[in-house]
């Protein structure tokens, strides 16, 4: 079975045809007949205290082999460290100890025939609950003397941090105008069309445990396992097969997927658990939910003269392993006003534990929200100054010659162009009257289209954080994520090479695009160079797919393992051809001698070198030849400014984002294909952030939203017309990636919350409704048209 | 009990439990991998195959139902459009109407069911794309897909609703 794996991995990935004929595999499929099936029993209770789990009816139950709770397991498996902040931990059970702290949380593993057994012995678990009144909600967690979601660590609060540049008090006592809003994103979570799903097996040769795993993050995921199971590191493998897209759900390491792994090693059997949709919308990683308060100060002309935040993100029960609580509150600090000048700022934003399911990362992650506060503010301040929603931007955002820019808010900005891509946006629409004027905040009032829909622009410029460093996990008190990606190149004795990376590519094309960068780089023909990727064993170590890694940590570390190699061939070719390295020459795939015109080609250095004649002179080389790469830099910045039209009906508030239009700089654009992909899905992604998706709990703790008949996901019939504009200026591509590239993965989302967002707003501007919440559901937006209250300020 | 269907032109045998889900079926006992469980609640239609030259949600669907039916798959779609499936295979790699592929084999089964008729619109296409969920392509590029294989065989026609 993993010679399976392996094949697919190193030579039938590129070949993309096989998904259109049901080729692909993905981790379900490597369950197979022999294979156990695990299952858990999971709380129905938002928080109570345990006080027994009688699992002697499961145990019973047809089909069933072994049944688990957390006492069954506490000699075999440790509790994972979790950190909260810098330098702060707790253990996480895995299995719920005494206590249950949200809806779905795992309590028991069962251990069956197949997957109809195991969830049928799930229900007969007689589980004694002593039921207490959940938290639900930041405010509730917050108050003087409220209940404790994890007393382990003392208070609600799980990570808080504040940042200050400048003196925000006095720029906002001298501001002209000070507008005050808070602005919300719903709790929602990423919802990959394929679920996580494990396969687990001690493989007899080495008796490594194998654990195939729909993961974002192998490397990390090993270590945690290692880390539980208290086994060496090199003894656990982690196999990444097809991935059914990630978007952040899956850079979190899930407790099943530890547990699976300890019962194909304590039973010695081949385990697997297949999450079903209602176990991944209950109990995987959800996001956002989250308030930004924001009070900026402008000048008359709409200048900004200070930005006072205060940010409070919902993450739920349990701060996630690895990237913590911290993660959304800082990302979202990390990335309001991006593309602005910030004379001063006041940031302090925090984590608050919840009765609800754990949050983790969803793509775009804070920054959806940050865009959505920003561009919302800017349009209510051109509102209340009396300035156009063009003027004001254009005033504010950071240009060319800006650059470098320390931000107060998001760091030293090293390249980009917001000014320009605004501008070039505009272009777009320049002969559009009625875009136009809707543009215009000092009439708010659009003519409603033929279909009488009100009808709503919206804008947003923004600047994304890719591929953070070391530097910025460690700031975050995050041990566990390396925060660099790496890869080795190897010359294989046929003359071919071979790039094995730290990461594992869920969709993205991957390898495709390493392949041929490699090969540029190395001089030779793509069909020589292969990529390994999703395998811990025979991979670097790294940090994972996420925050847009590939094209700038991952590709970058790629790249200077091949400018080695390169370097390197040249010495090799140099001894061969018996001259100074000086006067090596490169002819296509050949290597001459610039004295005597002599050459060798790559294949007949490699089998020199592997298949040695014993009457070699001079310099000896030795095999394997391998060069690696590592890349520790970031965060890059890519810009976009995008604007969306939106019409929403006037009698049932139903919305259709009808047009986006953007204008991307994502550095270098290494192959414009995965580009507009990335761009395009985003974009639907953001249009059900800002229109559909929403987890709803009860005040009891229940969540609402546990079927996709009830948390929504985009259909064709969301998807808008695309104008899509990639900059691909050479002035801009950033010296912190090896390619110039700066990253795609996250600015459709982004974006497109900020932008849909906005126009929504704008288009319930004409019925009174302010919009501040997303997303804008027909009942959101309806009642933001009934009680028309104003609920942010704008005064001096 | 015992059920016999033809899946993909072959005449197959199985033994079910009359809870077992056809989706399950065509997985653990038949070996049609291309089935994927994206939601198990009949809304994402990753699952999607033909009974009868209909396109159902086989996860809805009990296997002792498939009894006497013939089912198709993504693994059976290219042998049934022979000549034709190389053109469609292309549109969808070049086109990159999917990233993470696991709606790729339900939109595959959908597009085949429009193939098997003699004409469809632009907005016959957009219905039938309505049942299947994609997280990543934005949807823009299946639609393409779709059109450029149903235009290339001269089904595809301009006509509003037929």
């Amino acid at each position: 079975m993993t010679l399976d794996i392996d094949r697919r991995k190193g030579h039938l990935r590129g070949e993309r045809g096989r998904f259109t004929r049901g080729g692909a595999r993905y981790s379900a499929d490597f369950a197979g007949s022999e294979t156990l099936a695990v299952g858990f029993v999971r709380s129905t209770y938002g928080r109570a205290r345990l006080r027994g789990v009688d699992l002697t009816r499961v145990r019973a139950s047809p089909g069933i082999f072994a049944a688990f709770d957390h006492d069954d397991v506490s000699g075999h498996v440790a509790p994972l460290p979790v950190r909260y902040g810098p330098g702060k931990t707790y253990d996480w059970h895995l299995l719920a100890d005494d206590a249950v702290s949200f809806v779905g949380e795992p309590i028991a593993l069962v251990v069956g025939v197949n997957r109809g057994a195991v969830e049928e012995a799930c229900e007969v678990a007689a589980i004694n609950y002593e039921p207490l009144d959940p938290v639900i909600g930041v405010d509730l967690a917050q108050v003087e003397g409220a209940e404790l979601v994890r007393p382990e660590v003392g208070s609600n609060v799980l990570f808080a941090a504040a940042r200050h540049a400048g003196d925000v008090g006095a720029s906002l006592e001298s501001a002209e105008v000070i507008v005050e809003r808070t602005f919300h994103l719903a709790r929602q979570s990423a919802c990959p069309l394929e679920n996580r799903g494990v396969v687990a097996f001690e493989e007899p040769f080495s008796g490594d445990l194998v654990i195939c795993t729909s993961t974002q993050i192998p490397h990390i995921l090993r270590v945690a396992v290692a880390t539980v199971l208290t086994r060496p590191e090199e003894s656990v493998r982690v196999l990444v097969p097809d991935v059914g897209g990630g978007f952040g759900l899956k850079c979190q390491v899930a407790a099943e997927e530890c547990l699976v792994a300890w019962v194909a090693q304590h039973l010695g059997c081949r385990a697997a658990w297949l999450e079903d949709r209602w176990e991944n919308l209950v109990g995987s990683n959800h996001a956002h939910d989250e308030w930004v308060r924001l009070r900026v100060g402008f000048t008359t002309d709409g200048e900004i003269t200070a930005v006072d935040a205060d940010v409070t993100v919902d993450v739920g029960a349990h701060s996630s392993y690895p990237l913590s609580a911290a993660l959304e509150p800082s990302s979202v600090a990390a990335h309001l006003f991006g593309s602005y000048r910030v004379p001063a700022s006041h940031l302090a934003f925090r984590g608050v534990a919840t009765n609800k399911c754990p949050s983790g990362a969803y793509r775009g992650v804070g920054g959806s929200v940050a865009n959505f506060a920003t561009e919302r503010i800017l349009d209510e301040a051109a509102r209340a100054l009396g300035v156009s929603r063009i003027d004001i931007r254009r005033r504010n955002l950071l240009g060319m010659a800006d650059m470098p820019y320390r931000h107060p808010i998001g760091g030293l900005i090293d390249v980009g162009d917001p000014r320009g891509l605004f501008d070039r946006l505009l272009q777009r629409v320049q002969d559009e009257t009625p875009t136009l004027a809707a543009l215009d905040a000092t009439d708010a009032r659009f003519q409603p289209g033929d279909s009488g829909a009100l009808v709503g622009v919206g804008l947003s410029v923004f600047a994304e954080h890719s591929s953070p460093g070391s530097a910025i996990y460690r700031g975050r008190g995050v041990t566990e994520v390396p925060g660099y990606d790496a890869a080795r190149v190897e010359l294989r004795d046929d003359g071919t090479f071979i790039v094995f990376v730290s990461s594992a590519d869920a969709g993205q094309r991957h390898a495709e695009i390493c392949r041929h960068q490699v090969a540029e780089a190395l001089g030779v023909d793509s069909e020589g160079v292969s990529v390994v990727e999703g395998d811990t064993a025979r991979c670097p170590k790294g940090t994972g797919t996420f925050a847009s890694r590939f094209a700038v940590a991952q590709l970058s570390a790629a790249l200077r393992a091949s400018t080695r190699m390169s370097e390197r061939l040249v010495e090799v070719a140099a001894s061969f051809l018996s001259c100074d390295v000086e006067e090596v020459k490169r002819d296509e795939m050949s290597f001459v001698s610039g004295a005597g015109g002599a050459s060798v080609t790559v294949k007949e250095l490699a089998h020199w070198l592997y298949f040695p004649d014993g009457a070699r002179t001079g310099r000896v080389f030795e095999v394997p030849v391998v060069e690696s790469g590592y890349w520790d830099g970031g965060p890059t910045f890519p810009n976009c400014a995008m604007l969306a039209v939106v019409e929403v009906d006037a009698e049932t508030f139903v919305s259709k984002v009808t047009r986006v239009v953007a204008v991307e700089d994502c550095g270098r654009v290494l192959d414009e294909a995965a580009v507009l992909g990335q761009l395009r899905g985003g974009i639907v992604m953001g249009i059900g952030d800002a229109t559909l998706e929403e987890h709803l709990y009860s005040p009891e703790g229940e969540i609402l939203t546990a079927s996709f008949m009830d948390y929504l996901l985009p259909t064709v019939g969301e998807m808008p017309t695309f104008e899509l504009t990639l900059v691909n200026d050479e002035r801009l591509y950033s010296a912190r990636s090896e390619s110039g590239a700066k990253g795609v993965g996250e600015a459709g989302t982004i974006g497109a919350v900020g932008a849909v967002g906005c126009a929504l707003a704008s288009a319930i501007r004409s019925r009174g409704g302010i919009l501040d919440s997303l997303p804008g559901t027909p009942l959101r937006l309806f009642d933001a048209c009934s009680s028309r209250l104003e609920k942010g300020t704008v005064g001096r | 009990m015992r059920i016999a269907l033809d899946l993909n032109g072959a005449q197959v045998e199985a033994d079910v439990e009359p809870s077992v889900s056809l989706a399950d079926l065509l997985r653990t006992k038949l070996g049609a991998l291309s089935v994927h469980l994206g939601c198990e609640q009949g809304v994402c239609g990753a699952c999607a195959v033909l009974v009868d030259g209909r396109t159902v949600r086989s996860c809805l669907m009990l296997a002792v139902q498939g009894d006497g039916r013939s089912v198709t798959t993504a693994e059976g779609v290219p042998r049934r459009r022979r000549g034709e499936w190389a053109a469609i295979e292309s549109a969808f790699v070049e086109l990159n109407a999917f990233q993470c592929g696991f709606c790729t084999s339900g939109m595959v089964v959908a597009l085949e069911e429009l193939l098997s008729r003699e004409a469809v619109t632009r907005s016959e296409v957009a219905a039938q794309l309505s049942g299947q969920i994609c997280r990543c392509t934005g949807y823009a590029p299946i639609v393409e897909a779709f059109e450029r294989a149903l235009a290339s065989s001269g089904r595809l026609c301009d006509g509003d609703e037929t």
